[in-house]
């Protein structure tokens, strides 16, 4: 456990990187003065007053860095960092006020400490973009009526924070997001119309290949605009899955995957219940030519770094329309008829 | 329940292969006593062993404590996840013949 100080941090500017489409590292860079206005203003808004952080969060995203390092300085308040080691438990104290910075996965671990949390005096739980796990949902279901406190927040790395609500176990009966205070929505037809998002902030990050931050952004996400300061989130206009909160283009992992297997593979994106979300890859193996062993083996090569896939299937053949979109029904079938023959 | 009801070791190790098998794959060419991380790679980082934990638990009934143990280490290999779950429901099976 350590207490973060504050310290100057003149002008110079933060670098996070995301995948990038090509599945080549892309920089986006933050000035100290947008990471502090960010944590302050959340910590205002939503957190409140806590006396400690127990953070999930690795401090090389833009979500640890806020709330398990810049969050922590400005406050001048310990924090136990547990990025490292998802199975870890975080030490609880019965007389402090906690922020958990959550990742879908830290709430496997929060569920077998429910009577403990329910012991705290105030706890807020911030869970980074991510769908609600089940767990997420267990947890927040048996903590109900205790000082336990659960908050989404939606953002990206480019954005920063864009909106937050409080956690519902019942996806069914999810609130809309509420923008937060320095954010607006750009709507580009009419208002209540399913659009991708696209925001004004001041706290958008800097492409390192550029001068300025871009007066707008437009996100993969699909949503539609509830009022001027609400938006329900429908899904994402393209092939990216967070993976236990870290973002994986799946369809330029299908592409460089092919490249390096020397044969054909498609990736489907999932839900899981650890990790919120996940990724399935399947490869032709109509030559016979590869097994499983051989593709765990050789795929890290390709992955360069993101996240392996949760499942392997081989396929005789990757099914596509003649536009090239993946015949799903009979990838599936495809897939269940090797399953039978290996049982 | 006496300690004559807890399972055997090999009757340990064989439903947890099963269990695991439901998330990893076959593991016929693991040995027991291999680190899974070395067996398998990145297929086992620290959020599949937290599955693991999951498969195993709900196989035997059991929950484990991410306080008390040494959760890291009993689920390193097959070997260490039998003797964990081994020796914990032998507790249980003492405690329970106790009250």
């Amino acid at each position: 456990m350590t207490v973060p100080r504050e310290k100057p941090q003149g002008d110079a500017e933060v670098g996070f990187h995301t995948s990038g489409h090509t599945g080549k590292p892309t920089l986006w860079l933050r000035t100290h003065d947008q990471l502090r206005t960010e944590a302050q203003m959340i910590g205002d808004v939503i957190i409140g007053t806590v006396d400690r952080v127990v953070t999930f969060a690795p401090a090389e995203h833009l979500f640890g860095r806020l709330f398990g390092d810049v969050l922590p300085r400005l406050r001048g308040i310990p924090v136990q960092d547990l990025h490292t080691d998802p199975t870890q438990a975080p030490d609880l104290i019965k007389t402090a006020r906690t922020l958990l910075v959550c990742l879908p996965s830290t709430w496997a671990v929060l569920q077998r400490m429910i009577p403990r949390l329910r012991e705290l005096p105030g706890t807020v739980a911030l869970h980074g973009t991510g769908p609600v796990t089940p767990a997420a949902a267990r947890v927040v279901s048996q903590l109900r009526g205790s000082g336990f406190r659960a908050v989404e927040l939606f953002g990206s790395t480019e954005s920063g924070g864009i909106a937050y609500r409080e956690m519902s176990t019942d996806p069914a009966q999810a609130r809309p997001w509420r923008l937060l205070p320095d954010v607006r929505l750009v709507t580009d037809g009419p208002a209540s119309e399913l659009q991708t998002l696209h925001v004004r902030s001041p706290r958008l990050a800097r492409p390192a290949n550029a001068p300025t931050p871009p007066p707008s952004l437009r996100l993969p996400d699909l949503i539609r605009p509830v009022d001027a300061r609400h938006f329900d989130h429908v899904g994402r206009s393209t092939g990216l899955v967070k993976v236990n909160g870290r973002r994986c283009d799946i369809d330029a992992v299908a592409a460089d995957a092919s490249r390096v297997l020397g044969t054909e593979v498609a990736c489907l994106a999932m839900r899981d219940p650890l990790r919120g979300e996940h990724y399935e890859l399947y490869y032709d193996d109509l030559a016979g030519t590869l097994t499983d062993e051989t593709v765990w083996h050789r795929l890290p090569g390709a992955l360069a770094g993101r996240p392996v896939p949760r499942t392997l299937h081989a396929v005789p053949g990757i099914p596509r329309t003649a536009t090239g979109k993946l015949k799903l029904d009979q990838l599936h079938a495809a897939t269940a008829q090797r399953s039978a023959v290996r049982a | 329940m006496t300690s004559s009801a807890v399972p055997s070791p090999a009757d340990v190790r064989s439903r947890t292969r099963d269990a695991l098998r439901q998330r990893l794959g076959p593991l016929d060419t693991v040995p027991d006593e291999t680190p899974l991380p070395d067996a398998l790679g990145p297929r086992y980082d620290s959020l599949t062993a937290l599955e693991c934990i999951g498969l195993v638990e709900a196989e035997f009934g059991i929950e484990v404590d991410f306080i008390e143990h040494d959760v890291r280490h009993a689920f390193r290999s097959i070997a260490a996840i039998t003797g964990f779950v081994h020796d914990l429901l032998e507790d249980q099976a003492s405690l329970r013949a106790h009250r």
